[in-house]
């Protein structure tokens, strides 16, 4: 094996979370770094040091996600269905009002200016119930408009927002725990 | 359900859906009037806004590092 297929290689492993944590399959996200791979093996010269090496493959990667959002849309599709327990119900009381008030979360260039700010949230993420992360990753990381992932998994529009409504309150309660209420976070600012 | 006044949970609901879709008027006249009067919703609307800032750089931190 050359440098450049040995270097590829040893990119898989990471290829293939961001791919399980896009589709939520262990099958689909194995053939689509598959077919990552071999395409950029195929073709090493297209890639010719322009960039990051692991910046291109996730660029071959990101297209080969929605190829196999396409071509299993029809169990994609079976599988909408968010049985998820209702995140609204946990955070408020019966008369809508808050359990627990939302803390401020202070400068946002606090947090993002840390590497590890960004590890917990791609724990938060990963850590979505799997309808509510195919969508917010289809929206968030693959960059699909509403409509297309609408289209994508023969979702109404109104079906979309709650997931999403859910994904992200569920990921702001998430980094709530695991980042802006630990000392961790508290030690920087 | 008022259409101008709105508990915490349906002003949540309505902050957070500003991120995917436009919100018509009167959504957006009851997401203002109640942060005026709400002492525990503005901090989540600047936590919508925190996360609005960082996911660009989640996304150029995950594709690149």
């Amino acid at each position: 094996m050359n440098d450049f297929a040995q270097a590829v290689q040893a990119l898989r492993p990471q290829l293939l979370r961001f791919a399980q944590a896009q589709l939520r399959n262990q099958a689909w996200a194995e053939d689509a770094v598959s077919e990552t791979v071999l395409a950029a093996l195929a073709k090493p010269q297209a890639f010719a040091g322009q960039s990051q090496l692991k910046t291109w493959l996730v660029g071959i990667l990101k297209h080969k996600l929605i190829d196999q959002i396409r071509r299993h849309s029809r169990e994609v599709s079976a599988t909408t269905h968010d049985d998820d327990e209702n995140i609204d119900d946990l955070l408020f009381d019966q008369t809508g009002h808050w359990r627990t008030a939302p803390a401020e979360w202070g400068d946002p260039e606090a947090a993002c200016g840390r590497r590890e700010f960004f590890e917990v949230l791609e724990v938060c993420v990963e850590k979505l119930p799997g309808v509510q992360g195919r969508v917010f990753m289809m929206r968030e990381w693959l960059e699909l408009d509403s409509l297309e992932i609408c289209k994508e998994l023969g979702i109404t529009a109104t079906n979309l927002w709650v997931l999403l409504h859910r994904a992200r309150l569920r990921l702001q309660t998430c980094l709530q725990e695991r980042w802006f209420g630990h000392a961790t976070a508290k030690a920087a600012t | 359900m008022s259409l101008l006044f709105r508990n915490c949970r349906e002003v949540t609901a309505l902050v957070l859906a500003g991120e995917d879709r436009q919100l018509a008027p009167i959504e957006r006249g009851a997401v203002w009037v109640h942060l005026k009067v709400c002492a525990a919703c503005p901090a989540f609307k600047r936590q919508v806004a925190l996360m609005r800032h960082a996911l660009p750089r989640w996304r150029a931190y995950r594709d690149g590092e």
